[in-house]
């Protein structure tokens, strides 16, 4: 992950890292992987703050400042969620992950490698 | 002028200072409103009076709710991470747990049947509509009242813009006694009839008046700051004074954005007839979050601009202008507080003065001064612990402001240094840790500051049974002190990394960090850690088969504490001996300790500390076969942690769960069931004086005592602590008495014995207890110093 940097950038010059990412029009859209600890939550928290995720993501996109909230993991022994967002803006993904009220510990730009048996569109 | 409160259910509304004029008919369809609606927002422009409007609703709707009407401003909250641990802390619930806030806050009103309102959510609308939106989901029976300038836009949302006060429209020459009935003209007449005695709106004035109001927007806020201005101005002064700023039409019928342009100009109208220093005063308190008292407005703001000896006359001049409110019911001191709308104007004054980075260093210096005087560990602690919560959002706003600014991390270091006792007394450990770490993530790299920050985070994580990152956490702190020979950081390391350690089974390994934490305090001479790190040692030694070592190691702990005047170690080397006593077998005395141990977290209110040393005693309970006591002592001990949303202390578990059903197979479901719901309901206080009344009784041997002299039980037993060398006040602490009942007592007892001093009171108790029996010297252990001056 040498590439990335903290503020959400590709350093060097391989755009092909996030090439299996979402896109949007002007093709800009990236994927962010928030961490959270969250020791003794439980799966009702769990699913709060999962509502909670969607619904403030939506609020943001109606206002025109896209995040897209697309799912959550949780490591149950280390209390840890992984929550991944597609957006144009680290500052919106920031945003939005502070409106849920929920601290987070990192937010880091991710990217999914590409799946190699999918066919490659003419 | 009326002042009202609710004082029929729980509530934490403000008093009123001043009379609420008008809002009849807003009244109304508010009420009307929430009966039917879950979420209700008030909308307007700043100074429309949506708080006043809110409080005032809240309270006349307070005893329609069982768990009362509550108050959270979110004024002073920049950061929407903090805005659960505001809502938490404005219902007086500590949270202390390792989860989400939201869901702390969600269990800790699910079955709750309370009006909670939010006030000035503008800010932070997301995260408000978050906050609302989940408690609307989670929380059947909650209420919710918001004020905003704008609405939140949640589902289920009702919202009721709040205009301005009722004027004659345009072209109305309403009557004197018509006039009399628009709630602007009632408003600007009795605020004026408070700065200009038998002031009434006549023939003469009226036109005036109107013209005042209608260029005012019939805003409240305006038409205060405004009115108060008539002591020393005529009404033309003020109309000829506001007319001069183009932003103020005067139609009195102006739509949100027009009225806001009018508060403004008035905000800044008003400023403008303040005196220089008055002006400055005004923006060097805008730093303040939360409110201030006098002496911390003299250290922040005074210098040879503005001096100390002036500052309080004038806040004083401030508040008569409107300008800062005066609080009096906080405590003995009055505290101030400058209302958001005028705090914002005060912090634009400040900037352009280019004086706010000095400003926010001198409220960090002062907040740091004051957290260093909380990790003094003396004899203030009880008091310095209540004023740390009064000041909790000044302490926040100084920690973001060490966020914000590049260089001031290490700053956080003090915090985390001076902090760390009180914090695991109050929490919000979640909070507290994402913050402390933040600080040591920007803190240089190997510096003693960044271990201090690592080193609170770490006890954080250990008060969130996160073990693993607590070990962690320490382990780096150790690092960093042993790469720097820092051996202050090396001993508070070592003594803090031993807890996870021991809790997680590493006993030999826990052992060793404290004792070498022990060594490494006495070899350097510092009291206060010694003080910490015998405490954590003493309590490993009981689990590790050592009850003696601990109980001797621990009065050494015990005679720092006693010198130190402090509480909260002692509290936690009392449970310490406690469990060693008990292992001993000397149950009266072990008891008799937990119970004093539980007396020192009760005073300091750390409710962690109390419900440890609650399940303690009831685990004795359970083992003396006083299963009824063990029953509601255990429901008490679930109370406590429910009060806080606190988190079961895994090192607990077991023997928890072996004393629960211990106590359900000799009682049965039925009766453990309604001791344990008799504890469960209990308020803390009465969980003190049920743990207090209902311990071991005391062998016949104390009445033999008793008998041979004309005190009472209670007079003996505060005779016996005059012995120990306690001051009235600490008696009254340890006892839950007020200083005054002590001091009857112990008039009381000087009469009966014909005494003068408490020295001839101790050799006269010397006297009598040598008559040999076992509990006077049982009794003489008991004290927290174990010895008699005289």
């Amino acid at each position: 992950m040498d590439e990335l940097s903290v503020e959400g950038e590709i350093r060097g010059d391989d755009p092909s890292s996030v090439a299996s990412g979402p896109k949007a029009s002007d093709g800009q859209l990236r994927f962010f992987l928030v961490e959270r600890r969250l020791p003794a939550i439980s799966k009702r928290g769990l699913a709060m703050l999962h509502a909670a995720l969607i619904e403030t993501c939506r609020r943001f996109a109606a206002r025109g400042e896209q995040v897209v909230y697309l799912r959550s993991t949780f490591v149950p022994r280390q209390g840890r969620l992984l929550s991944l967002f597609a957006s144009g803006s680290l500052d919106f993904v920031r945003a939005a992950n502070e409106a849920t009220l929920a601290p987070y510990t990192s937010i880091e730009m991710a990217f999914d490698l590409p799946d190699e048996t999918e066919p490659t569109p003419a | 002028m009326g002042t009202k409160t609710a004082k029929a259910r729980p509530s934490n509304l403000p008093i009123e200072f001043t009379s609420f004029v008008g809002r009849r008919a807003e009244l109304r369809e508010l009420k009307r409103l929430l009966a039917t609606t879950k979420l209700l927002t008030l909308t307007g422009s700043g100074g429309a009076g949506k708080t006043r409007l809110a409080l005032r609703a809240a309270a006349e709707m307070a005893r329609g709710f069982p768990d009362g009407a509550w108050v959270v401003s979110l004024g002073s909250i920049q950061d929407p991470l903090l805005i659960s641990q505001a809502v938490l802390n404005a219902l007086g619930a500590h949270d202390q747990s390792a989860s989400w806030s939201l869901s702390t806050l969600t269990d800790y009103l699910a079955s709750r049947r309370l009006l909670l309102v939010i006030d000035n959510c503008e800010h932070l609308l997301d995260g408000c509509a978050v906050l609302a939106s989940t408690l609307l989901n989670s929380c059947p029976y909650v209420r919710l009242l918001a004020t905003s300038r704008q609405a939140l836009g949640v589902t289920g949302e009702v919202r009721m813009p709040v205009p301005p006060m009722s004027l004659p429209g345009e072209g109305d020459d309403a009557s004197l006694e018509r006039l009399m009935n628009f709630e602007a003209v009632r408003l600007l007449s009795e605020r004026a009839a408070a700065v200009v005695p038998g002031f009434v709106v006549n023939a003469e004035n009226a036109a005036p008046v109107l013209r005042l109001c209608r260029r005012l927007d019939g805003i409240p806020l305006a038409l205060e700051l405004a009115a108060v201005r008539l002591g020393s101005l005529s009404l033309d002064q003020l109309n000829q004074g506001l007319a001069g700023d183009r932003s103020m039409l005067g139609s009195g019928n102006r739509g949100v954005e027009g009225r806001q342009q009018t508060l403004e100009a008035t905000i800044g109208w008003s400023y403008g007839l303040l005196e220089e220093v008055e002006q400055l005063l005004w923006a060097r308190l805008s730093v303040f979050a939360g409110g201030f008292d006098a002496e911390a407005a003299i250290e922040v703001c005074s210098d040879e601009r503005l001096p100390s000896d002036q500052i309080v006359e004038m806040l004083g001049a401030l508040v008569e202008k409107s300008i800062v409110k005066r609080d009096l019911t906080a405590g003995n001191a009055p505290r101030y507080a400058l209302l958001e709308t005028i705090r914002q104007f005060g912090t634009r004054c400040l900037r352009e003065i280019d004086e706010e980075r000095n400003g926010r260093e001198r409220h960090l210096d002062w907040i740091a001064g004051l957290a260093r005087s909380v990790g003094a560990f003396d004899s203030r602690q009880i008091e310095l612990f209540k004023r740390m919560d009064a000041e909790r959002d000044n302490l926040w706003a100084a920690l973001e402001f060490c966020l914000s600014e590049p260089g001031l991390a290490p700053r956080g270091g003090e915090f985390a240094q001076h902090l760390v006792a009180y914090w695991t007394c109050r929490g919000s450990f979640g909070d507290v840790r994402r913050v402390l770490t933040s600080l040591a993530e920007r803190a240089p790299e190997d510096s003693a500051p960044r271990a201090q920050l690592l080193l609170a985070a770490a006890v954080m994580a250990n008060s969130q049974n996160d073990l693993e990152a607590s070990a962690s956490l320490g382990r780096e702190s150790l690092r960093i002190g042993t790469h720097l020979r820092d051996s202050e950081v090396i001993a508070l390391s070592q003594t803090w990394l031993a807890i996870p350690l021991s809790i997680d089974g590493k006993v030999a390994e826990a052992l060793e960090a404290a004792e070498s934490a022990v060594a490494l305090a006495r070899r350097i001479e510092s009291r206060p850690i010694e003080l910490i790190a015998t405490t954590v040692l003493c309590n490993i030694l009981p689990v590790v088969g050592q009850p003696e070592r601990a109980i001797e190691l621990g009065e050494q702990g015990l005679t720092i504490s006693q010198e130190c005047g402090e509480l909260w170690a002692r509290g936690y080397l009392l449970m310490a001996t406690a469990q060693a006593h008990w292992q001993q077998g000397e149950r009266q005395l072990a008891e008799a300790k937990a119970l004093d141990g539980a007396g020192c977290k009760h005073a300091l209110d750390d409710r962690s500390g109390l419900q440890a040393l609650l399940e303690i005693l009831a685990w004795m309970a359970v083992e003396r076969g006083a299963f009824q006591r063990a029953a509601t002592l255990l429901g008490c001990a679930e109370r406590v942690r429910q009060s806080s949303a606190l988190q079961f202390q895994e090192g607990f578990r077991k023997q928890h769960e072996h004393s629960m059903a211990l106590a359900l197979e000799r009682l049965g479901k039925r009766q453990f069931d309604s001791m344990y719901e008799r504890g469960l309901t209990m308020a803390v206080d009465a969980v003190m004086t049920f743990a207090a009344e209902d311990k071991l009784p005391a062998p016949p041997v104390a009445a033999k005592i008793e008998s041979k002299t004309s005190l009472t039980k209670r007079e003996l037993e505060i005779a016996h602590l005059i012995a120990d060398d306690m001051s009235n006040h600490e008696i009254a602490i340890k006892l839950f008495l007020s200083d005054r009942t002590v001091e009857t007592h112990v008039t009381h007892m000087f009469n009966k014995l014909g005494l003068n001093s408490r020295v001839q009171l101790t050799r006269w108790l010397a006297g009598i207890s040598g008559a040999g029996t076992s509990l006077a010297a049982n009794d003489r252990e008991s004290s927290v110093t174990g010895k008699i001056r005289t």
